[in-house]
């Protein structure tokens, strides 16, 4: 009984560990996000400013998991709608379709 | 290997997972939102669900954040997906300097006068019959408005909510994306201000 326990014990890291990596996901950046990220670049350098897009670049917190992602995927493509008619010069929304 | 020590170290590997930042950055803060007070958003890169309650018509929510640089964000406002809230539909607007001057039409649906040198962005219902989603840490469905990517800009910017249609009931202001089910948060020890 005492090694059976003990050889339960003795996998508990590995399964905990698979768990947290499974929490954290591996979904890539989609393209609503890529070219959202590309068009919020183009407007930082008309303005000089330095936008924190990290949550939607590669590796961020939008691409944790599959519902995170799809979440994600409609913001930016809201998110391009709404630029595209805020700051209808930019580049970036050529070859986009809404 | 010395077992003791290799129990002790696992054992601490096993606590630092569940402490490592990573965590902490995933989670969707709950924040209960209330009407006249303003919330003070302490750390804008993470996740948050502010979670308010109109009781009277014409009450009025407000956050504020401070940001060192424009930040890029999700927002979206939900209401219960429930047949009583079909016509609750609360807007929210994000107030800052930098923001784009505001239409004749939109400074008339404002709850506020707009501070001096302040433009606006007013979220939008994208369709009539709202989207439904289900939103893990109360584990119901909500009606969304639809969740849209948003630039807020560097400074003192402000998050309003309130209800042009004068309608009551709870509302969930989300803001970050929604990415882990953990509950890092008050949420259990509210759980009657968040669940309906």
């Amino acid at each position: 009984m005492r090694h059976r326990i003990q050889r339960y014990l003795n996998k508990l890291p590995a399964a905990a560990f698979c768990l947290w990596l499974s929490a954290c996901g591996d979904a890539e950046q989609g393209p609503a996000c890529k070219a959202f990220v590309r068009c919020v670049s183009e407007l930082d350098t008309q303005r000089s400013t330095s936008t924190n897009v990290e949550r939607f670049q590669p590796g961020g917190a939008c691409w944790n998991g599959s519902k995170g992602a799809a979440v994600c995927e409609n913001a930016c493509r809201r998110g391009i709608t709404l630029l595209s008619e805020q700051e209808p010069a930019l580049t970036c929304f050529a070859g986009l379709t809404p | 290997m010395n077992k003791p020590f290799t129990h002790l170290s696992l054992g601490a590997l096993l606590v630092g997972m569940f402490l490592t930042p990573s965590h902490r950055a995933l989670a969707h803060q709950p924040n209960v939102f209330e009407p006249g007070e303003l919330l003070v958003v302490e750390d804008p890169l993470l996740s948050y669900a502010l979670y308010g309650e109109f009781t009277q018509p014409d009450e009025f929510f407000e956050a504020q954040m401070k940001l060192a640089a424009p930040l890029a964000i999700p927002i979206e406002i939900l209401v219960a997906a429930k047949d009583s809230m079909r016509d609750h539909r609360p807007l929210y607007a994000i107030v800052g300097a930098g923001l784009p001057q505001p239409t004749e039409e939109e400074l008339a649906m404002l709850p506020r006068p707009l501070p001096e040198g302040a433009g606006i962005m007013i979220g939008r219902y994208e369709r009539e019959d709202r989207e439904i989603i289900f939103e893990s840490f109360t584990r119901r469905a909500f009606f969304t408005n639809g969740v849209t990517a948003y630039i807020l800009p560097s400074g003192d910017t402000r998050l309003w909510v309130w209800s042009p249609g004068g309608t009551t009931g709870k509302f969930v202001l989300g803001f970050g994306v929604e990415e882990g089910g953990q509950d890092l948060g008050n949420i259990f020890s509210s759980w009657g201000e968040y669940a309906y």
